[in-house]
């Protein structure tokens, strides 16, 4: 009945897949009680907005996809990126719900797609299988949009915004309908393991494993109306963390299997590889924190920041600093700290009294 | 056509084979289109989520989620707005009717204070409180403690100091 496949291994199926989504909800906890509200950016900033460079690693990274996929490589980004800003002036709320409706189909696609190497490395499940996972994953996740209290007052405040309002009833005549379609899909789901069983073919309990994982928790986080902090650290950890991983490692591999040579291979394929993807992910979002004009505190869980250090004196008339003086006061800091380190490092690197640079002077 | 032939593709198949590969860039884009149209046509009718005498997106999901700190904070911002109609003696739609008066303040105090028990991650609830409090003429050492308790909860807030 069982044939286990893991999407790297054991060990690291175990950390990244199985156990990633309920350390996320611990650490996302942790941050609702003991954090600022700015833990959210903090997030975003170490783990989401690294994810989004990994894709551009891996989408322009191998050039066998950049020659297969060159129309969509270039001009997708174009036309995504002029119809935002189009839709920005004339159409803001739908560009809103179209940025909120993509990231739901995209996360849901992801488990999904693990899902289905699950089944690809184990050789598991039936032709059928891939599509009853895919209802699985669109009536699961859709359940949780329309239910949940974290999502219901967003999409309702929208469709208002639309000039499309529901009442209360109306939302709880929703709510019911997408639970009895839940349920009556969750049967019929039970049924086609039931008769993969039946015909002799085998089941991986590694993807119910991994799928319970993460539905739990989604369902977990999104009642825990409490906070919306926990749902968004949550999440974005498991979506964030587990792309990275997937794609350094299928980059990494495909490089190595095309026996390529170039600058980013060279980079990615060596034993540090991934301190490199890992640094690089970083670097770039410092500079998307930038180009944004956002504040590099926002790396430090709100724990860190310079407004803070330097409050307001009333009795002398001194303002606290403002976000722009705080950005001057850190600018003046990296400064002095290239300077430092150029200070420090030729402390020792011209010493004439050592071999090794006599040799090159 | 034997397996040497190359198969000739008209310019039609070729269209079709190019858009073929934006197909999911389309429907999305598809969607999406219907969607913005609907909104520009409307984009001149004004929406009011608190206080619509028809449908108060507030009433709404207030009825939903009556203990939500996203719900308190939608209805400290609709009582605020009962209170500068009430103060400037304005007409108050049938949203506010139900509170009278000085009720309307205790109304909004007390969704400030329950909220804030639970949505430490609500700026609105802590930056408004403050507002709230000098608007009704609080104590200034009970003014500087909610600015305080808001700075700390949102250190990297750009707004403009509320007292």
């Amino acid at each position: 009945m069982w044939r286990t496949g893991y999407i790297l291994n054991r060990t690291a199926d175990a950390v990244w897949f199985l156990a990633l989504p309920y350390a996320a909800i611990a650490f996302a906890l942790a941050c609702n009680q003991w954090l600022p509200a700015v833990a959210v950016a903090s997030v975003t900033l170490w783990v989401t907005i690294p994810h989004h460079f990994a894709t551009w690693v891996r989408a322009y990274g191998l050039s066998d996809d950049r020659r297969r996929w060159l129309g969509r490589l270039t001009l997708g980004p174009i036309l995504i990126f002029a119809t935002s800003l189009i839709a920005a002036s004339y159409a803001p709320i739908t560009l809103i719900l179209l940025s909120i409706l993509w990231d739901k189909q995209h996360v849901l696609m992801q488990q999904h797609g693990f899902a289905r190497i699950y089944d690809y490395k184990a050789q598991t499940g039936s032709k059928a299988t891939a599509k009853f996972d895919l209802a699985l994953n669109v009536i699961l996740f859709g359940n949780l949009f329309l239910t949940s209290p974290f999502f219901t007052p967003l999409w309702l405040r929208e469709l208002y915004r639309l000039h499309l309002p529901l009442s209360a009833s109306a939302v709880q005549t929703i709510h019911a309908v997408s639970w009895l379609v839940t349920g009556t899909y969750l049967v019929i789901y039970l049924l086609h393991l039931l008769w993969i069983v039946h015909r002799g073919q085998r089941l991986n309990p590694v993807k119910y494993l991994f799928l319970a994982s993460s539905y739990f928790l989604w369902y977990f986080t999104a009642w825990h109306a409490g906070s919306a902090l926990v749902y968004a650290i949550a999440g974005q950890l498991m979506h964030g963390i587990q792309y990275l991983v997937i794609a350094y490692i299928y980059t990494r591999r495909r490089m190595q299997q095309a026996g390529d040579h170039g600058p980013l291979a060279s980079l990615l394929t060596w034993r540090g590889g991934a301190t490199v993807f890992l640094t690089a992910g970083a670097f770039y979002a410092v500079v998307y924190q930038l180009v944004i004009g956002q504040s590099l505190a926002e790396f430090g869980f709100g724990v860190v920041t310079l407004q803070e250090a330097y409050p307001a004196i009333p009795h002398l008339n001194i303002g606290g600093l403002t976000g722009a003086t705080a950005y001057d006061l850190f600018a003046t800091a990296v400064i002095n700290s290239a300077a430092m380190t150029h200070y420090y490092l030729d402390s020792f690197i011209w010493k004439v009294s050592d071999a090794k640079t006599r040799e090159g002077l | 056509m034997t397996a040497e032939t190359p198969e000739v593709r008209s310019p039609r198949s070729n269209a079709w084979g190019a858009l073929r590969a934006f197909r999911f860039l389309l429907i999305v884009y598809g969607i999406a289109a219907v969607a913005a149209g609907w909104e520009f046509v409307h984009r001149d009718e004004l929406v009011d989520l608190y206080l619509d005498p028809e449908r108060s997106f507030a009433d709404a999901v207030g009825e939903l989620y009556p203990d939500n700190p996203g719900v308190h904070q939608l209805r400290t911002r609709q009582l605020m707005l009962c209170a500068s109609l009430w103060r400037s003696r304005r007409e108050m739609p049938p949203g506010c009717r139900q509170f009278g008066g000085k009720n309307i303040l205790e109304e909004a105090r007390r969704h400030f204070e329950r909220g804030r028990q639970h949505g430490k991650h609500i700026e609105d609830l802590y930056y408004d409180y403050v507002q709230f409090l000098r608007g009704t003429g609080a104590p200034q050492a009970e003014i500087d403690q909610a600015y305080a308790e808001w700075r700390e909860k949102f250190p990297l807030s750009k707004r403009p100091d509320p007292r």
